[in-house]
Parts: C-alpha cells; sequence; structure tokens
C-alpha cells in the first residue's frame, strides 16, 4: 500500500492546481476580451494582451515548481495573477464606458470573483482576490464622468456586491469542505496504519506461541528426566514466563483488526514479513 | 491421546511430554490427511487436541473435528490456538458446542486436567 501523502503537500498540490487554473483562464480568457470589444473605439490593446502574456509567462514559473509545489508560491502567483488582471480591466473598462451603445457593465469582474470562489489556494487569498474584483469596480465607477456614470443600467454597479457576496459564500463553503476531505483522509490514513500495526503484532504473537509452548514443554519432559537441572530449568522458565507476558500485552489489538476472507489461514512469517516490508517503505 | 499439529518441534515434544509425564501413548499427526491415515487408531483415542490453523490453504483442525465426529469419535475434542478470540476459525471453532478451545501456550496444570478428563481449571479464551 502506497502511503498518504502529508497534508500540508496535498495543500500545496491543491493550490498549485487551482492557480495554474486560474493563470489559464486568464491567458486564454483577456484575448477573448480583445475580440469582443474590437469595435470598441480606443480599446487598449496592450491591456488584455499584456495580461495574457503575464498568466503565460506566471505558468512557466507554476511549471518550473510542479515538483515542489508550495503554498506561498500559489498564493502570491494568484494574487499576483489577480492584480494583473484588475489593472487590465481598469483600461478596457474605461474604453468599454465610454463606448457608444448599451454596456452591461463589468462583466468581467463578476466573472473574476465567481471564478476565484473555485480557484483560490485559501480562504484570506480567495477573499482578498474577490474584494480586488468588487474594490475595483465600485472604485473605477466612482471615478468615471458623471455622465457615463448615468449611462448604466439600473442598480449597476451595485450587482457587484451581490456576485461578492455569492462568491465569498461559495468561497468559504468549498475551503470547508475541502478541510473536512482533508480530516477524512488524515483519519482514514490513521485507521490503516493502526490495522497494519495490529496485525503485525498479532501475527507476531501468533508466530512465537507455538515455539515458546514448546520451550516450555521441553523444560517440564527434561525436569522430569533430569530433576538435578531445576535451576537452569527454573531460568528458563521465567525467561519464557517474561516472553508469554510480552505476548499477552499485544492482546490489546485484537479489537483494533478487521477480519478479512485472506486472513482465515494466514501464513503468519508471510505477513509479518509483508508488514515489516511495508513498515520500511 | 491424539495430537494434531502442524509444528514439527511441538508435535514430538508434546508426545514427549505424555510419554514422560503422564505416562500415556500420544499420537503426534501433522496434517488432517495423516489424521485420516492414522484411521482406527485415531478413533480410539479419550482426547484429540487439536490445532485450529494447520497452515495456509490445507484443511484446517476444524475439518479435523468434523472427520472425527462423522466417523464416530467419542472422545475428548480440544482446540488449541495461537490466534486471536476474535479471528475467525476460532469464532467458528467456539460455536461448535461439543469443543473445547484452549489457548497457546497451554500449561502444565491445564495439560493434566484435559488427560484425566476434567475441566482445566486454567481453561481461557485465547489471547
Amino acid at each position: 500500500m502506497i502511503p498518504a501523502p502529508p497534508p500540508d503537500a496535498v495543500q500545496a498540490q491543491h493550490a498549485w492546481r487551482g492557480t495554474m487554473w486560474a493563470c489559464g483562464l486568464n491567458a486564454v480568457g483577456m484575448p477573448i476580451d480583445l475580440v469582443l470589444g474590437r469595435d470598441v473605439p480606443a480599446l487598449p490593446k496592450w491591456a488584455p494582451l499584456g495580461s495574457s502574456a503575464a498568466a503565460l509567462l506566471l505558468m512557466l514559473v507554476l511549471l518550473a515548481f510542479r515538483r515542489r509545489p508550495s503554498n506561498r508560491l500559489a498564493t502570491s502567483i494568484f494574487l499576483v495573477n489577480t492584480a494583473i488582471i484588475l489593472v487590465a480591466l481598469w483600461f478596457t473598462s474605461t474604453a468599454w464606458a465610454a463606448a457608444p451603445g448599451t454596456w452591461i457593465p463589468f462583466q468581467a469582474n463578476k466573472l473574476g470573483a465567481l471564478a476565484t470562489a473555485m480557484l483560490a489556494p485559501d480562504l484570506v487569498t480567495g477573499a482578498a482576490a474577490i474584494g480586488g474584483f468588487v474594490g475595483m469596480v465600485l472604485l473605477r465607477y466612482m471615478t468615471l464622468p458623471a455622465a457615463q456614470q448615468h449611462r448604466f443600467p439600473v442598480s449597476e454597479p451595485w450587482t457587484i456586491l451581490i456576485y461578492g457576496v455569492f462568491a465569498l459564500a461559495l468561497l468559504i463553503y468549498r475551503v470547508h469542505r475541502i478541510a473536512l476531505s482533508r480530516r477524512m483522509m488524515r483519519v482514514r490514513t490513521e485507521s490503516i496504519a493502526t490495522q497494519r500495526l495490529a496485525r503485525a503484532f498479532l501475527a507476531l504473537r501468533d508466530y512465537t506461541n507455538t515455539p515458546l509452548q514448546t520451550i516450555d514443554l521441553a523444560t517440564k519432559v527434561i525436569r522430569k528426566r533430569h530433576p538435578e537441572l531445576g535451576p537452569i530449568l527454573d531460568r528458563i522458565d521465567r525467561s519464557v514466563d517474561r516472553l508469554y507476558r510480552l505476548n499477552h500485552t499485544f492482546s490489546i489489538y485484537e479489537s483494533r483488526i478487521v477480519w478479512t476472507e485472506d486472513d482465515v489461514s494466514p501464513d503468519p512469517s508471510r505477513l509479518v514479513a509483508s508488514d515489516l516490508r511495508e513498515g520500511t517503505r | 491421546m491424539l495430537f494434531l499439529d502442524d509444528d514439527d518441534d511441538l508435535r514430538a515434544t508434546f508426545a514427549d511430554l505424555v510419554k514422560t509425564i503422564f505416562e500415556r501413548e500420544c499420537h503426534g499427526i501433522g496434517s488432517h490427511r495423516e489424521l485420516i491415515a492414522l484411521g482406527e487408531r485415531a478413533l480410539n483415542c479419550g482426547v484429540a487436541i487439536l490445532d485450529i490453523n494447520l497452515g495456509p490453504e490445507v484443511p484446517s483442525g476444524i475439518d479435523s473435528y468434523g472427520w472425527l465426529r462423522k466417523h464416530g469419535f467419542a472422545g475428548r475434542i480440544v482446540f488449541l490456538t495461537g490466534h486471536a478470540a476474535s479471528h475467525p476459525l476460532v469464532i467458528e471453532a467456539r460455536r461448535l458446542g461439543d469443543a473445547e478451545v484452549v489457548s497457546k501456550p497451554v500449561s502444565l496444570i491445564a495439560l493434566t486436567s484435559l488427560l484425566e478428563d476434567r475441566v482445566p481449571d486454567e481453561q481461557h479464551a485465547p489471547q
């Protein structure tokens, strides 16, 4: 059986994967924004392209550390990626707001907040990123000219607050679910380890019972045939008794074993050897 | 007396003990097949001590118990085991009703009781 990786390693792998997806969405999503806004006058092309290029660079950094991922690296890259997106959206939203026609404002920010809830490496990082998407919208709105503000649909830009609350709720739910699965995995791993230990101890006890019984009975035979060897046999008896008592202490592991069909007629030596092999891996 | 155990040394020592201390004959056999080969001589014994687990993928002491009873063995049958009380074979042996289960190590006092057809004072569940 392959031992479960330590909880920190699992967390780091999880954070690494989420951050990679976040960078991937930035790399792919920003050029799409450019295509959609091809008729928007003065849309700064450098912003989405730069954001996409930066995301690709961050993905390369993540790939370089794929063998030894860390929470700190994943968290840092996730925040940098979010900051890059926010900077790009800041500039593109100015052009979108000024463009003729109806604009449903800050769609990318709403999507970003929800995506963060699904991909953030941890609660604090996720909350910070969601706060960034919401805060940018409000700040951008307040810095737009009044004429552009009046063109916003009813309830905008305040719907971003609802998106922010929903994203936070989803993030909290997801983080709790991950924590629960991790606890369950730890309990399961401990249970498997205890079972393995219990089986090894009991196999050892069963394996030694017969030779001890042989020594014990052999001393009785010798004592009868050669009474003059009594003092020597007394020492053997005391030693055997100590081993019996040691064997008896292994009884506490009995209740921890769940017997399977394979255990009905086990070869103790094979079982001990197998368990010792597992233990040394 | 009949003693069934797959360990050669224990079997030989047990036979020596029974002969030396109790001055009785002991048939030591190592497998279910040897029991069948012993046939009538096995069935004429007064006490049969059977190891429960005779090794992987071979008939167990419980199979030998079944053979003895089926062929009219009227003596006392005692299972001797080094396994845990929760082991499936030990549980099965305890359910048989007319056989006792004694755990290894069995003491000389308990052995004396068994051979004298008394309930051993030290009879205890396998540990």
